[in-house]
C-alpha cells in the first residue's frame, strides 16, 4: 500500500462493506413485509438510497464545476468526472430497480410519469456531461466545456425532488416525511441510506485517485516523448 | 410469489453491479499505482509530485 491508496483506506473499505452487508440482511430479515404490496416493497430500501446518491452525485458535480471555473484547479475537474461516472451508475440502477417495482405493482415497466421522466432526463444529462467531458478534440477542451452541462443540468435536480408535489403523479409521494413507515422500516431505510452514502464516498476516493494517477502517467509519458524528440 | 421474484431480480442486479464496480475500481487503482511507481523508479524523477490534478 502507498500514497495513492493508503492503509487507512482499508478500514474505510471494510466499514463500508460491513455496513452494506448489514443493510442487505436488514432488507430481507429485519424489515417487516408491507401489507398491500407484499415482498416487492423491499425494493424500496434499494431504490431510495440509489435515488439519493444519483441526486447527491450531481450536486457534487455542480459544486465541483463552479469551483473549477472559479479556481481552474484540475482537482475539481477530477472530482466532477468521478462523481459523474458513479452518479450515472447509481442513476441507471435506480431507474432499473424502479422499473422492476413498477412492473410488479403497476403492471407496466415504464410510464411517462413526472418523477420517472425527470429522472430519465437526469440520466441523459449524466451521459451528456460525460460525452462532453471526454470529447478529446483538444487537450483540456472537455474540462472547459463540461461545466456548462454540469451547471445547467443541475436545474433538473430540484425538479426531480419536487416533481411529486408539482404534478399529479403515480409515483408514491414522500411517505418517509409523512410518518408512513413503521420504526423497523425507517431504521432499515436509514441504515441503507448511510451504507450507500459511505459506498459513494469510497467509490469517489478510488475514482478520484484513478483520475489523478492517469494524469500522472499522461504527464510522465508526455515528458518522455518530449525528451526523446529533443534528443 | 411473483413479487418475490421481482425483488430477488432487482437485488441481485443492484448488488452485483455495485460490488462489481467497487472491485473494478480497486483493481484499476492498484494497477495504475504500480505503473506510476514503476515509471517513477525508471525515470528517477519526482514528476508525480507536480502532476496535474494535485
Amino acid at each position: 500500500m502507498n500514497k495513492a491508496y493508503p492503509r487507512k483506506s482499508l478500514i474505510f473499505t471494510a466499514t463500508t462493506v460491513i455496513l452494506m452487508l448489514a443493510a442487505f440482511v436488514m432488507i430481507f430479515v429485519y424489515a417487516p413485509e408491507e401489507k398491500s404490496m407484499g415482498e416487492v416493497q423491499r425494493v424500496f430500501y434499494l431504490h431510495v438510497p440509489l435515488a439519493w446518491i444519483s441526486l447527491l452525485a450531481f450536486l457534487v458535480i455542480f459544486i465541483s464545476n463552479i469551483m473549477y471555473l472559479a479556481k481552474e484547479k484540475l482537482v475539481y475537474d477530477n472530482i466532477a468526472r468521478a462523481s459523474a461516472k458513479i452518479g450515472l451508475i447509481f442513476n441507471t440502477l435506480m431507474l432499473i430497480s424502479g422499473s422492476v417495482w413498477a412492473k410488479a405493482v403497476w403492471g407496466v415497466w415504464w410510464t411517462w410519469d413526472s418523477r420517472l421522466t425527470t429522472s430519465l432526463i437526469l440520466w441523459f444529462i449524466y451521459i451528456s456531461y460525460l460525452l462532453v467531458r471526454n470529447a478529446g478534440f483538444e487537450e483540456g477542451r472537455g474540462a472547459r466545456f463540461a461545466p456548462i452541462v454540469g451547471i445547467i443540468g443541475f436545474a433538473d435536480v430540484p425538479v426531480i425532488a419536487l416533481s411529486t408535489t408539482l404534478w399529479q403523479t403515480q409515483h408514491p409521494s414522500e411517505i418517509i416525511f409523512q410518518g408512513g413507515l413503521t420504526v423497523p422500516m425507517l431504521v432499515t431505510l436509514i441504515v441503507c441510506v448511510v451504507a450507500f452514502t459511505l459506498l459513494y464516498a469510497l467509490l469517489m476516493t478510488l475514482s478520484v485517485a484513478i483520475n489523478r494517477m492517469e494524469g500522472i502517467i499522461f504527464e510522465m509519458e508526455s515528458h518522455t516523448d518530449f525528451t526523446e524528440e529533443e534528443g | 410469489m411473483s413479487g418475490l421474484y421481482y425483488l430477488l431480480a432487482a437485488n441481485i442486479g443492484v448488488w452485483l453491479a455495485i460490488f462489481g464496480y467497487l472491485v473494478h475500481l480497486q483493481l484499476r487503482c492498484r494497477k495504475l499505482n504500480d505503473m506510476v511507481e514503476a515509471m517513477k523508479k525508471s525515470s528517477g524523477s519526482a514528476l508525480g509530485e507536480n502532476s496535474r490534478g494535485d
